[in-house]
């Protein structure tokens, strides 16, 4: 797949899920560079440049975020409120990829300002479909904002 | 809340202010009845005076006849020295010499006043002119005024009090054991409440860790299988992939098992809508997902037609959905397979029905069909979790509603519901 500079920021924190996510990336031919965040504070620091990404170059962000919401230190709604805030993210797309289809975090995830919402199936088929829509639509169809400063 | 002690209060305040007005209006009612007495005593003093002169005049006369003056004046002063109440007496002849002039006091309070000439023959030989003061006379008006007031207190007193005792024993203190005894299941009811909010709250969490926690690990089992599967496929035999197979597949049971009591413990939270449900169309929209998703069986199936029903629409369609689904799946090794379904009128009642010509049921365990889990087939016969009809039943209650099954082994079966009223949802 083309475009491989653009890079796919995943926030999750069970190592089962990431190495299965990037199973079903790989799968699907998907060889952007995927950039890993194991909790809400490391998930911001990337986007923000701070702690340990400090110096990073934020005026470049990833191509979709990748946000599971049940998440260690700051959980993925208050990661996503933060990205929505902030002027340098408020555009990025981000995606839902979570275990939880409670109407509540689906209803605040939108209002939040959510592109998409998609819910991880136990059928790993399943899973690497979704991820194969996933991929072509938000690395290949989708047309991200354009990098800022 | 209303809290026991002020209620009490109250009480004692309305009391005190009944025997407020009570007090008031027994005095208002003396008072009148005083002034009424007070005319009448005192015209009753007037006259007794009056009689009293009459008498001082006879007595007088000889004394005059003889004009022995000195012995009328000591009759008149005796006779004034005797009466406290006397203010003033003149005794006057009618050649205007004065033979007797007395004055205690310059003014009456409550004067009475007597004009008495004493005659003989119709001849005026003295008239005496008398002031006296009621108020200080024998049975005088203020002595009355004072033993009244004093019996009035009392009596006021006795009655106010005799009044809150009966009151005490057989309203005040019953009702406010009745109140305190409200009031204090009133609290139990509240502690209930609370604990019960507290209770459902626990369940949302559990509901949602459920929905995360115990998922991801059947993500792991499902994914690590597929890719075992994937990578090592040529390294395996039959029966170890068939073994692969069997881990993934109830890894995935195990996920539907976990969305369907999900679904069921939300149908129990979730808020209830009220509008006029298209039931019939329901039922032709489930029949064709049922068609298309198993184009091969041919069902013949009666629909009665316009039936709506006053309730929550995706809540009747789960409902109407389940019902449908299981006679199409129960139908699915009967040689003629009909599913059938209309209303019918029962006691007033409107009763919904899905009848089948399916595999039945052996009505021993009719009850036992819609509790969660609780499967009356193998899931090698028929695939299912064994939720659905308890979602259904939970469904029904929650509109206000029965349902019931009827059935007999190898000859189908019939899901009976109905739900509450028009007016009552």
């Amino acid at each position: 797949m083309e475009n491989s500079d653009k890079v796919i920021l995943l926030v999750e924190d069970n190592p089962d899920d990431e190495a299965l996510t990037l199973r079903a990336l790989k799968k699907n031919n998907i060889m952007n560079e995927v950039v890993i965040a194991r909790d809400g504070v490391e998930a911001l620091d990337y986007l923000f440049g701070t702690g340990a990404h400090a110096g990073r170059d934020v005026s470049f962000q990833p191509q979709v975020i990748l946000l599971d919401l049940k998440l260690p230190k700051i959980d993925g709604l208050e990661v996503l409120k933060r990205i929505r805030e902030d002027e340098r993210t408020s555009m990025q797309p981000v995606v839902v990829l979570t275990t939880s289809n409670e109407d509540s975090d689906v209803i605040t995830s939108y209002k939040l300002g959510v592109n998409s919402y998609i819910r991880k199936p136990v059928d790993f088929e399943q899973f690497m479909e979704a991820v194969r829509h996933l991929g072509l639509y938000w690395l290949v169809l989708n047309i991200a904002p354009p990098r800022q400063g | 809340m209303t809290i026991p002690g002020s209620s009490r209060a109250t009480n004692r305040r309305t009391l005190i202010a009944f025997i407020a007005v009570l007090a008031g209006v027994v005095s208002a009612a003396a008072f009148t009845l005083l002034i009424l007495q007070r005319s009448y005593l005192h015209s009753e003093a007037q006259e007794e005076l009056q009689t009293e002169m009459t008498l001082l005049g006879e007595l007088s006369t000889d004394a005059l006849l003889r004009s022995d003056y000195a012995a009328v004046e000591g009759l008149v002063r005796r006779w004034v020295n005797r009466h406290d109440y006397i203010m003033q007496i003149t005794a006057t002849m009618p050649n205007g010499f004065v033979l007797v002039s007395e004055k205690k006091a310059s003014q009456a309070k409550d004067p009475l006043i007597v004009h008495s000439p004493v005659t003989f023959n119709g001849k005026t030989l003295m008239t005496i002119h008398t002031v006296g003061d009621f108020s200080i006379s024998e049975g005088g008006y203020s002595s009355i005024i004072v033993h009244v007031s004093i019996l009035l207190l009392a009596a006021i007193f006795i009655l106010g009090w005799l009044l809150w005792w009966i009151l005490q024993r057989t309203a005040i203190r019953p009702l406010e054991n009745q109140i305190a005894a409200r009031e204090e299941k009133e609290r139990e009811l509240l502690q209930r409440t609370s604990d019960l909010e507290t209770a459902l709250k626990e369940l949302d969490s559990f509901s949602y860790s459920i929905s995360h926690d115990l998922r991801a690990p059947l993500r792991a089992i499902d994914g690590y299988g597929h890719a075992l599967t994937e990578d090592y496929g040529k390294f395996l035999d039959a029966t170890a992939l068939d073994y692969v197979a069997r881990t993934r597949a109830a890894a995935q049971r195990m996920g539907f098992l976990i969305d369907d009591l999900l679904a069921l413990s939300r149908m129990t939270r979730r808020e209830l809508a009220s509008r006029d449900v298209d039931i019939t169309s329901l039922v032709h929209d489930a029949l064709d997902r049922m068609a298309q998703a198993e184009p091969w069986r041919n069902v013949e199936t009666t629909v009665e037609g316009n039936v709506h029903a006053k309730g929550d629409p995706s809540l009747l369609a789960i409902v109407i959905d389940n019902l449908v689904q299981n006679a199409w799946k129960y139908t699915s090794r009967a040689n003629h397979p009909f599913i059938e379904f209309g209303t019918r009128k029962q006691n007033g009642e409107t009763v919904y029905f899905v009848r089948d010509n399916g595999v039945g049921f052996d009505m021993q365990y009719a009850d036992k069909l819609f509790r969660p889990f609780h499967r009356l087939h193998t899931p090698h016969e028929f695939s299912g979790s064994g939720i659905g009809l308890a979602t259904v039943a939970r469904i029904i209650q929650r509109h206000g509603g029965r349902i019931w099954a009827n059935g007999e082994k190898e000859k189908g079966a019939t899901f009976s519901f109905t739900l509450a009223s028009r007016a009552s949802v």
